[in-house]
């Protein structure tokens, strides 16, 4: 039986976070990332996994210039299983692509067509960096024809160079939570095969978690 | 015989902010909600070809079995997954389980709420 993982939850109130992690775990989830921008989540990791469900941490860096992204992903690495870097520019794109230290690229709306070419994708292909779809982003877009053409294009150019593409929800709260059977049929929208789209909501952040979780442990930080 | 169109039985949750408004609408009305969020992303086309039909709506338990083809089935996934609000109020559905016969959907259902009744409230 599929591990899914939703790696990208970030509760806009603190008390939502129970609600939604046991939602979590009635959707099907196994591992779900509690999520805060630039700083280390508040969240007992060991608290709140229940039965069945492991909760990770997850930092998105989301700064304008390479040195603040640096000393930022040394700060954080060694704090939370998972870190992700928001594009902001061409420049700290390739620099977060060729970091091994950074698990994710986000792509923001305003940004992502001068990312998606070839090249950059294969940098990221270097440094084991995986490229993350948010749903939200999808279902609360103004514009959907134009981030949904986009993201197509980052899939073919991602699935050509062998880059690893995850689907999050992206939820703030319970009514953005999708389940993960849902998130596959994203498949069709985004011109990717089924079992392809089965990876990015299974394998592809399971591997990434687990990688990390091992390697926090054998440091003593887990 | 091949059969043209298979049917897929699909057991839907709603989780609406506000529950009372689950007593406010009907079966018809989920079935253009759903309509609708599929015409906004697939356009007529895909519509006309995708046979929708609610069988059963639990307004108490916020549940909905809806009817398809093999072949719509995706579209009406798609659709289900784009669904924000019902009369202006915070909601999603969650697609729990598909199957081919009503009667294997019902037993999964069963199933699973034995294993979600073991759950922490």
């Amino acid at each position: 039986m599929a591990i899914y993982a939703d790696i990208l939850i970030s509760p806009s109130q603190r008390k939502d976070l129970a609600n939604m992690l046991l939602t979590a775990k009635r959707l099907g989830f196994t591992y779900v990332a509690v999520t805060s921008v630039n700083k280390v989540p508040e969240v007992d990791v060991k608290g709140h996994s229940i039965n069945g469900l492991k909760v990770v941490k997850r930092v998105i860096i989301d700064v304008e210039d390479k040195s603040e992204a640096l000393s930022m992903i040394r700060k954080f690495r060694y704090k939370v299983q998972l870190i992700s870097v928001k594009c902001n520019s061409l420049g700290l794109a390739r620099f977060a692509a060729r970091d091994r230290r950074v698990d994710i690229l986000m792509l923001p709306e305003s940004f992502q067509l001068k990312f998606a070419d070839k090249s950059e994708v294969r940098l990221a292909l270097q440094g084991n960096t995986a490229v993350e779809i948010s749903l939200r982003e999808l279902i609360h877009s103004k514009n959907l024809s134009k981030i949904l053409a986009l993201y197509q294009r980052i899939c073919l150019f991602a699935r050509k160079v062998g880059v690893p593409i995850i689907i999050s929800s992206g939820a703030s709260n319970v009514y953005e939570m999708r389940s993960p059977y849902d998130m596959l049929s994203l498949a069709l929208l985004l011109d990717i095969p089924l079992h392809y789209a089965q990876h990015c909501v299974s394998t592809f952040p399971v591997e990434i978690i687990e990688r990390n979780i091992k390697k926090l442990e054998e440091f003593g930080h887990g | 015989m091949v059969k043209i169109f298979r049917p897929r039985y699909m057991y839907i949750k709603i989780v609406a902010e506000d529950k009372n408004i689950l007593n406010d609408i009907s079966s018809h009305e989920i079935l253009n909600l759903i309509r609708r969020s599929m015409h906004n992303l697939f356009g007529e086309y895909v519509l006309a070809k995708s046979p929708i039909q609610v069988i059963d709506f639990n307004p108490e338990n916020a549940t909905v079995i809806l009817r398809t083809t093999h072949k719509a089935l995706p579209y009406v996934r798609c659709s289900i997954l784009f669904i924000t609000n019902i009369k202006g109020v915070k909601a999603a559905f969650h697609t729990l389980h598909v199957s081919g016969t009503i009667k294997r959907l019902k037993a999964k259902i069963q199933d699973r709420d034995e294993k979600i009744n073991q759950l922490p409230n």
